[in-house]
Parts: structure tokens; C-alpha cells; sequence
């Protein structure tokens, strides 16, 4: 039998700090006149993280139990070493990332997550604008650090380390910061750019923590003053109803599988990227991307008159 | 949160009430105005295929309605807090328009807003006609 250490749970443990660090950026706006804070928007971002954390207490169980019982077939041991620690710091931000570029681009995955992104405010309240159905099945894919051997009490310690680490990212307030800090961590900046609707900026710099990984893998894109982030959804929501926020992809998924004509058709409504459809009504983002940048190239083309 | 120590519950509960309270006392509670220059431009934001044509503005500043140059679409645009969010509208997609009074309430059953009420005094009647399902295009 292995004894585990009695980790705490950093998400808890942050409370109080994010509590004041999102009065001390309302202070910051208000002092700079920008207000960045609206009152039923906000609201309705503190009633998300509320419902999360509700379900967080139910689910986070069942999801203790299914890493326990994966973790009996591990390949290797690592238990809690210094190292262990440092190389779940990695691992489970590689974990993140993958996560959340699937949150992106396949429409089920999109579901659970557009909630985060449906504010059209950026601010330390948007952090906490959490899903509340994520939580029911993402953990599926935190299951391979515990089949590798990871302890399942130091994935969930890590997720609310990355969880926490996210919080202060989600504001305007703060600049760039210094280059080698921007280079290799997720930054405001950076993650500005992930909230953002421009074309440009679409589906781009998925990272938890480290922005390496989007620098890696090709999703990386830089903040572009000349190009201020707009913030939201492709379509935005006209309601700051927690339940529309938390159900509306799903209500459409399920319309739309009602109204699909084959077995192919309800396959891409469900799992293809976010957008697709067969009557042309919506555009995923890659053909969003392609219309901006066919509009940008074309004046550009001289005339064959 | 441990559902077993009550002051787990209550910070979050206080930190909500005092994070509205300061939003409140900042002028948090404001809405959008809409004018034809803020309607143009979320419409090149976010409608960029949609070609305006003739525009109405609500009243209070709370909405617009604006044809589809050389179309039969039209878009809806209408304050959501201080942000503006609008959408397309085909025929197809409104369930319900109604006149009372000045106050044309348009129904799509879109699940991500209510319905839209617009204040358009004089307007009201011809905006309906042009929105109702079954309208001939002109």
C-alpha cells in the first residue's frame, strides 16, 4: 500500500486572490477610465464559476475513482519525487493543450468550452466563466498521465496549479511583459489573442501555462497592435442567462442533429470543427480565415485590365 | 470547496457580492446606444458578407434593423449590456413578428437570445411588413 501525501487544492486556496485581484482591476479600470467591467456580464461570469465549482464537488469523485483505476495498470512508478513535480508540470500542460485545441475543433469538445469564450469582455472575471458539463467527461483525457504513472492526486494538484496559473492571464490591465518571459510563458498577452474573434487571431495559442507548445505545434500567433482583439464568439450571445450560456451549443447540436438527413450528416454536426454545416449558413474557422485573407490579398493584386 | 466547512462557501459568496457591488459603484450597469455608425461597424465585424442597405434604429438606442442592400435578408442589432451583438435574418428563421403599437417584437427562436422588442415610432408597420414570413420580395 502507498501513502499519499495530502495535497492541497490550489483552486481553493486561490480564492481569496482572485476575489482581490479582480476588485483590485476594477480599481485599475476605473483609475484609468477604461471601464472593463459590466455589471449582468460579470454576474453572469461569477455564476458560471459557481455552478463549476458544483459541479466540480459532484464529479470530482467519480473522476478520482477512474484515475485511481487506471493508475493500477501504470507503466512505471513515479510516485512523489522532486521530480516528479517538475515533470508533471510538463506533462499535464501537454495534457492541457491538446485538450484545449480539441475544445476548439471539434464541435462536442466546443460545446462544454464556448461558455469560457462567450463574454465580449476580456477581464479577471472572464477567468472564472467556466463550463459546467466539461466536467462530466474532459478528465477522459487527463486518464493517460495515470495510466504513465503519474499519482492521481498530483494530476488534479496540477490541474489546479494550471487552472490558477490561467486566472491572472485574463485581463487587459496588464501589457507585454519582458521578452524571454513572453517567449516561453502564457501570458495576457498571448491569451488575449485566444479570446479574440479577429480572423486572425481565430483558434490560435491554445496553451495552459507554457506558450511553447503553440510555438511547437504551429498555433501561435502574436498580439498585433494594429489588430486590437475583439472579444467573444463568432456569434456572440444576446443573453446573460447562466443556463443559455452553459446549454446553447448543446441546444444547437441537438437541432441540428434532429434535422440531419444521414448518419454522415450527424457525425459532422457532432464532431466536426465548430461551424460546419451543409447549407452555408455558418463557417468554421478556417473558412472565416480564408475569407479575410482572400479580402486582404485582393487589393492588393494588381490589375490584369 | 469542501461541502463539509461552511467558510469554503461563503468567501466565494461574499467575494461575489462584493465584486457586484464594485462594478455597480463604477458605473458598471450601463448599456450600449446604438447609432448608425456602431451598427455599420459590428456589422463589417461580424456580418462582413452582409451588404446594408436602409437602417432603422430603435428608439431608446436599444436595437436596429437594417435590409440587405440588393437582398431580401435583413439583420437585427441590439445592446447586449454595453457590447452589441447582431444577426442575420432570413425569412426562414423568424418564428414570430409582431406589431403592438410602436413596438415591433421580432421571435426567431434562437437559443442564444430572447426575443428582440424595437421602438420604432412611424416605422414600426412597415418594418413589420417587410420582416413578416410570406412577405413577397419585392
Amino acid at each position: 500500500m502507498t501513502l499519499e501525501p495530502r495535497l492541497a487544492d490550489p483552486v481553493q486556496l486561490a480564492i481569496p486572490a482572485f476575489i482581490l485581484l479582480v476588485l483590485l482591476e476594477i480599481a485599475v479600470a476605473r483609475a484609468r477610465r477604461r471601464p472593463a467591467y459590466e455589471l449582468r456580464d460579470t454576474a453572469a461570469s461569477l455564476a458560471m464559476g459557481l455552478g463549476n465549482l458544483a459541479v466540480g464537488l459532484v464529479a470530482g469523485a467519480g473522476v478520482y475513482v477512474a484515475l485511481n483505476f487506471v493508475h493500477q495498470f501504470r507503466l512505471v512508478d513515479i510516485g512523489y519525487r522532486w521530480w516528479s513535480f517538475a515533470l508533471i508540470l510538463f506533462a499535464e500542460d501537454l495534457t492541457y493543450y491538446g485538450f484545449h485545441r480539441l475544445s476548439h475543433r471539434s464541435r462536442f469538445w466546443w460545446a462544454a468550452h464556448v461558455n469560457h469564450h462567450s463574454s465580449q469582455h476580456y477581464n479577471l472575471s472572464t477567468a472564472l466563466r467556466q463550463t459546467w458539463t466539461g466536467g462530466l467527461f474532459d478528465w477522459v483525457l487527463w486518464l493517460p498521465l495515470a495510466l504513465v504513472g503519474f499519482p492521481p492526486a498530483l494530476i488534479v494538484f496540477e490541474k489546479g496549479v494550471s487552472l490558477v496559473y490561467q486566472f491572472w492571464i485574463h485581463t487587459e490591465a496588464i501589457g507585454r511583459l519582458p521578452r524571454w518571459f513572453e517567449a516561453v510563458m502564457n501570458t495576457p498577452s498571448h491569451h488575449r489573442v485566444h479570446h479574440a474573434t479577429n480572423p486572425r487571431y481565430l483558434d490560435r495559442n491554445y496553451a495552459g501555462i507554457f506558450i511553447l507548445w503553440d510555438r511547437l505545434f504551429g498555433s501561435f500567433v502574436e498580439e498585433e497592435p494594429g489588430d486590437p482583439c475583439r472579444y467573444g464568439i463568432v456569434h456572440n450571445l444576446g443573453s446573460f442567462n447562466p443556463l443559455r450560456i452553459a446549454f446553447h451549443e448543446w441546444v444547437a447540436i441537438a437541432r441540428d442533429l434532429a434535422a440531419a438527413r444521414s448518419w454522415r450528416e450527424r457525425l459532422v454536426f457532432l464532431l466536426a470543427p465548430p461551424g460546419r454545416c451543409f447549407d452555408g449558413s455558418r463557417r468554421t474557422t478556417d473558412e472565416i480565415r480564408a475569407q479575410w485573407l482572400n479580402a486582404a490579398i485582393a487589393p492588393a493584386r494588381p490589375s490584369t485590365g | 470547496m469542501d461541502p463539509k466547512n461552511p467558510v469554503t462557501l461563503l468567501i466565494p459568496l461574499v467575494g461575489i457580492a462584493l465584486i457586484l457591488a464594485a462594478v455597480w459603484l463604477t458605473g458598471g450597469a450601463r448599456r450600449a446606444r446604438l447609432d448608425r455608425a456602431l451598427v455599420l461597424r459590428r456589422l463589417a465585424e461580424d456580418l462582413p458578407d452582409f451588404a446594408a442597405g436602409e437602417m432603422v434604429i430603435d428608439a431608446d438606442g436599444a436595437g436596429a434593423l437594417i435590409a440587405e442592400a440588393g437582398g431580401t435578408a435583413h439583420a437585427v442589432a441590439f445592446a447586449a449590456g454595453d457590447k452589441v451583438v447582431v444577426r442575420r435574418l432570413e425569412r426562414r428563421d423568424l418564428r414570430r413578428v409582431a406589431l403592438a403599437g410602436d413596438r415591433l417584437t421580432i421571435d426567431t427562436g434562437d437559443f442564444t437570445h430572447g426575443r428582440v422588442v424595437l421602438a420604432l415610432p412611424g416605422e414600426g408597420a412597415r418594418w413589420a411588413a417587410r420582416l413578416a414570413p410570406g412577405e413577397r420580395a419585392p
